[in-house]
């Protein structure tokens, strides 16, 4: 099983309005709400626990959900953000500072408006 | 104050309580802007006299020269807290022909500099330093779209933003009316009875309140680990008793006019509600969550550049707003006694 | 802010409208915002009669509605069995307008009037103004959907 880490990315603007988990990517415009699952991953976003980590001890505690199942739903809902430059993923714990909000798996983001 | 230029006339237009002095050496243009502006426009700086102390900060900000000037209008806002140096603009003049290839208005950054094109201006701002210049033929329209789009780009860094809305003034308080082309903007704006000022019936320019700048900026980067859904911490929006005695947001008349085609008083009051505007029969209330009323506010904020910066900025902002001020969506038959509602 | 042609002067709307009626071309200044930023406050539009059928995507149209002249961009047609609907938008806003009909549609834009300068409206802006869209997800719904919580 290969390590995940995600990290919140500094190109959004976030808030909770009402008990909603408000994104919006600043790369591409796109709104996102949350709803109970994907805020409990996306607070746990710190660049430093791996994903299988956040799934095992936050998510299968309090859902009924196999391990592996929630692991596989979590990782695609991860990819899915980070296409909108919302999460960053590495293979790697983030440690430290210098994370420019680049994602890791992506191609370089040199897509300039006009 | 160092003297920017050498333009002899400078022309302080202030909207939304944010002045851009525009530097021009020709005296028509600066007829011409003070004509188009007119009450927005701080008073000019006297022909005759082109030192930089003409335009020397006098009373809180205020520009004062030597001698009248042809509006001897003072900015209503005695706490603005822009000194009146604060944005200039210098133009630059050139005959009536082809500026720039762009049809459509282009708005890119490029490092720290924005540069403005459509086919009858050229023009490149500095954020940071607060200073640009545009090129253009002596025409209105031109330096009106830059206006406009430098607004939009200074607003975005002071918790504001313009968006398609009506705004009206009643009881000393701004109501914000959103909505579809045809929801209803214009009509309501029609319908509003006489003790309504009405600022816009199209672009509405709203800022934070910069007194609270500093308590929002701090929730701004709040902690997401802290905002749990369950947790206790909430924004709630303010009910208008607590929202009386700090006022969040505010709204101003600009002269951009609307389809009411008049020049939009230079007013400013604070903002008790936007009302996201459906048509329906009879007139109420409906409640909308905060999530609702930001993808409501959102898609009606006016972006003149798909940047990345800019796109932040001006979401938080709308985050921050729908948290701070009542949104509900109105309903509405055409007719004038929605104005009944709306105190 | 829903229409952008000047309609305060009702006279000068009927004389438009007469104008372009007899000689199937004529001109109108623009007061509103809804098709920024590629038509402002300050430009004349050149407006020439044309059916829907022949009108493009990525025109931008004149129409009637509620007494009031619009000037937006025709995202899609619609072809019925029997008419030609036209789905409009203003470049400037992020919902369309509800469709056309032949009835209400004046006429084209064919150039855009500004500084002196004659513009030709570009064709293709669907793909710029897109990408300002804002769209909603709720994602995570797969995970959702099949969990319920413990106890």
């Amino acid at each position: 099983m290969s390590s995940l880490y995600i990290a919140r990315s500094k190109e959004i603007a976030a808030r909770v309005l009402d008990g909603e988990m408000m994104i919006m990517s600043a790369r591409d415009s796109t709104l996102f709400s949350l709803n109970e699952l994907g805020t409990i991953i996306w607070q746990a976003a710190d660049g430093e626990t791996p994903l299988q980590e956040i799934v095992e001890r936050k998510i299968c505690p309090e859902f009924d959900v196999e391990p592996e199942e929630a692991l596989r739903d979590a990782e695609s809902f991860v990819r899915e953000l980070a296409s909108h430059g919302i999460l960053i993923l590495s293979d790697r714990p983030f440690g430290g500072e210098g994370q420019e909000g680049r994602s890791w798996s992506q191609e370089s983001r040199s897509r300039k408006q006009e | 104050m160092d003297q920017l230029t050498t333009s002899v006339h400078g022309v302080c237009i202030e909207i939304g309580g944010i002045p851009i002095v525009v530097h021009t050496d020709n005296a028509a243009f600066a007829h011409l802007l003070e004509d188009r502006y007119g009450s927005f426009v701080l008073g000019a700086r006297p022909a005759a006299d082109a030192s930089s102390d003409a335009l020397a900060t006098g009373h809180k900000g205020r520009p004062y020269g030597p001698g009248a000037t042809t509006s001897s209008y003072e900015s209503p806002f005695s706490n603005s807290e822009f000194s009146v140096s604060s944005f200039q603009l210098e133009v630059e003049l050139v005959p009536p022909g082809i500026v720039s290839d762009a049809e459509d208005v282009r708005v890119r950054r490029e490092g720290r500099r924005w540069v403005m094109e459509r086919g009858d201006f050229r023009a490149e701002w500095d954020l940071e330093h607060r200073r640009g210049w545009v090129r253009q033929s002596p025409n209105p329209y031109s330096i009106d779209s830059v206006l406009r789009i430098l607004h939009s780009l200074i607003l975005a860094r002071n918790g504001g933003f313009l968006v398609h809305a009506a705004s009206a003034i009643r009881n000393g308080r701004t109501f914000l009316f959103a909505g579809v082309s045809g929801a209803g903007k214009t009509t309501i704006s029609r319908l509003a009875p006489p003790d309504v000022t009405l600022l816009t019936d199209e672009i509405s320019y709203v800022r934070e309140v910069r007194s609270q700048k500093s308590e929002v900026r701090s929730r701004n980067e709040e902690d997401p680990k802290e905002a749990t859904p369950s947790s206790t911490t909430r924004i709630r929006s303010l009910t208008p008793d607590t929202w009386n005695l700090t006022p969040a947001y505010e709204a101003f008349g600009t002269p951009f006019a609307g389809e009411l085609a008049r020049i939009g008083e230079n007013l400013r009051a604070p903002v008790a509600a936007l009302y996201l505007l459906a048509q329906g029969r009879g007139n109420k209330f409906e409640a909308v969550s905060q999530a609702e009323a930001a993808r409501a506010l959102l898609k009606n904020i006016l972006f003149f550049a798909q940047d990345e910066e800019l796109v932040r900025l001006v979401s938080q902002s709308a985050f921050d707003f729908v948290s701070r001020v009542p949104v509900r969506r109105l309903i509405f038959a055409p007719d004038a006694r929605v104005w009944e509602l709306i105190a | 802010m829903d229409e952008i042609i000047e309609t305060r002067n009702e006279l000068k709307g009927q004389l438009f409208l007469e104008v372009l009626k007899s000689f199937g071309q004529a001109k109108l200044a623009v007061t509103g915002s809804s098709m920024l930023s590629s038509i402002w406050p300050g430009d004349i539009l050149e407006v020439c009669r044309q059916n829907a059928e022949e009108v493009c995507p990525g025109e931008v149209v004149l129409f009637e509605r509620d007494g009031r002249l619009l000037a937006h961009r025709v995202v899609k047609k619609v072809a019925g069995p029997e008419r030609t609907l036209l789905i409009t938008r203003g470049d400037g806003l992020r919902e369309f307008d509800s469709p056309v009909s032949p009835e209400e549609l004046l006429g084209h834009v064919t150039a855009i009037l500004r500084g002196g300068r004659r513009i030709e409206p570009r064709l293709t802006r669907w793909g710029r103004v897109a990408s300002w869209f804002l769209s909603r997800s709720d994602l995570c719904t797969s995970l959702a959907l099949r969990l319920k919580r413990r106890r």
